[in-house]
């Protein structure tokens, strides 16, 4: 039983990545509110995303997601520890990832925390922005935007 | 510091002051009770406004009142338009709007309109307003507020057309909540409007809105029948994947349903996945300059990598997709 290299907060390919141990080539991913619907588990689509993106990478990581939802909720240390197990399909673990996992996951909690006190505009010129299509020349490509505003402005120019 | 000035003018009986319309006045009261919240803004308050430290704190107060009167003097639609315009301003001043404040703001709204939301009497304009800014700071504590809008949503449902009802998966979307069943029914009264052909809207857009919507929730099968069902085409004479292979829609647009096709893993399905070729090879064909443009424009260099390493990752399974890697590359 040799070491285990854990590198924390490493890019691979493009991707920045919480976890890379790089003589088992795997990638784990501590996974928040961003990832998960409003039940923090079913996935969603972004995540499923960035989750084949990552495994199509040249060097074809094996991919493992911690919930942070899940870890951070057991409040039984040896739960958690059973819990990274599992995920990491591993059968032993040494107890130096075990407690970077729990400071990463606890602060993509804390991430969420802070998230209510910052100003929801940024967050709402990303989500436009994501669904913005290419201009304002063809009515069509704003619909999917926004239909309603679009809608009511091809109304009002009419009349 | 204007803002604080204006609510502080504008408490009391001065409430009707000209210079502040009524809606404004409830995001002013909401900024400055944050305001009264940060020791710096309350210190300067002192200091440059000469007001004692009873004063200030007694606004808080007040400014409670403020938005009741205004609650109460001003009608429900110009609030949800103001308030969700005002979510969505890039003014500077807006970054005061945390998404906690908003939360109150909006749960003081909907305690007031429950009861006019709930029975229906708001217009679908008005419920996906104020919904759309309950999709922004949806938070456990808010279960009432959503249990009032599916509830409005329910009885206003025939009164829905197109636009507002995908304007309102839109937001469930945001609010990353996978209602499969009120997608369906959306779809369903979609194709029902579509198959009577209510008007000459153009409804495939909808479509593809609602298909984006219910895949960025991951709800596979109203996706796929957003897109491969054939009303569109029996109504209008295309489909809607006929459209897009017939280059109907800009680069931005086409990006986005690739995106959205990959990202779920719908290309397993053979249609999805001949859309996707075509997508690909639609997009590799693009000018390399409005490629550039229209892409990074609006979207995350990721977005556009990402998809890139799934295409040839994919191992031909899309295609190749070697001008677009070339495009990609460009970037």
């Amino acid at each position: 039983m040799g070491y285990t290299t854990i590198q924390s907060g490493t890019t691979l390919g493009f991707e920045k990545i919480d976890f890379y141990l790089p003589e088992k080539n795997a990638v784990v991913i501590i996974a928040g509110r961003g990832a998960y619907n409003f039940d923090k588990a079913t996935e969603k689509s972004r995540f499923r995303m960035i989750k084949r993106s990552i495994e199509n990478l040249p060097e074809k990581p094996t991919l493992h997601v911690v919930n942070s939802f899940k870890f951070t909720g057991m409040k039984d240390a040896k739960d958690r520890y059973d819990y990274l197990k599992e995920t990491l399909g591993i059968e032993q673990l040494s107890s130096e990832i075990a407690k970077d996992v729990e400071i990463d996951a606890k602060a993509v909690e804390e991430i969420d925390q802070v998230d209510d006190e910052d100003a929801i505009v940024d967050e709402i010129i990303d989500d436009e922005a994501a669904l913005e299509t290419d201009g304002p020349e063809v009515v069509d490509e704003e619909v999917l935007e926004d239909p309603a505003q679009v809608l009511d402005a091809n109304e009002e120019k009419k009349e | 510091m204007k803002f604080l000035d204006l609510v502080y003018k504008s408490k009391g009986d001065k409430v009707n002051e000209q210079e502040l319309k009524d809606a404004a006045l409830i995001v002013l009261s909401s900024l400055g009770k944050l305001a009264l919240r940060s020791p710096y803004v309350f210190k300067n308050l002192l200091e440059f406004n000469e007001y004692d430290e009873k004063t200030v704190l007694s606004l808080n107060e007040e400014i409670d009142e403020i938005t009741e009167n205004c609650l109460t003097k001003t009608h429900v639609q110009q609030i949800a338009k103001f308030f969700d315009d005002y979510t969505r301003s890039k003014d500077p001043s807006s970054k005061f709007l945390t998404k906690k404040l908003t939360r109150d703001l909006l749960l003081k709204v909907h305690n007031h309109y429950q009861e006019k939301i709930e029975s229906g009497n708001v217009s679908p304009h008005v419920l996906n307003d104020l919904f759309r800014i309950y999709a922004r700071v949806n938070h456990n504590d808010m279960q009432d507020a959503y249990n009032s809008f599916i509830r409005g949503f329910g009885q206003t449902f025939d009164s829905f057309e197109d636009r507002h009802l995908a304007a309102f998966c839109r937001s469930l979307s945001l609010a990353s909540l996978a209602q499969e069943d009120i997608f369906v029914s959306v779809f369903n009264r979609l194709k029902e409007l579509v198959e009577q052909k209510a008007k000459q809207s153009p409804f495939v857009m909808t479509f593809l809105q609602l298909f984006q919507s219910a895949n960025e929730l991951g709800l596979k099968e109203v996706s796929t029948r957003a897109l491969l069902d054939d009303c569109i085409k029996k109504a209008y004479g295309l489909s809607t994947i006929e459209m897009v292979e017939a280059g109907k829609f800009s680069a931005g647009i086409r990006f986005s349903i690739l995106l959205n096709i990959l990202s779920t893993g719908l290309d397993e399905n053979e249609e999805f996945r001949q859309l996707a070729k075509s997508l690909v090879e639609s997009l590799d064909n693009c000018d390399p300059k409005d490629f550039k443009t229209s892409l990074l424009t609006n979207r995350s260099i990721h977005d556009v990598l990402r998809v890139q390493s799934i295409i040839a990752g994919s191992d031909g399974a899309v295609t190749n997709g070697a001008k677009f890697v070339k495009l990609a590359e460009i970037i």
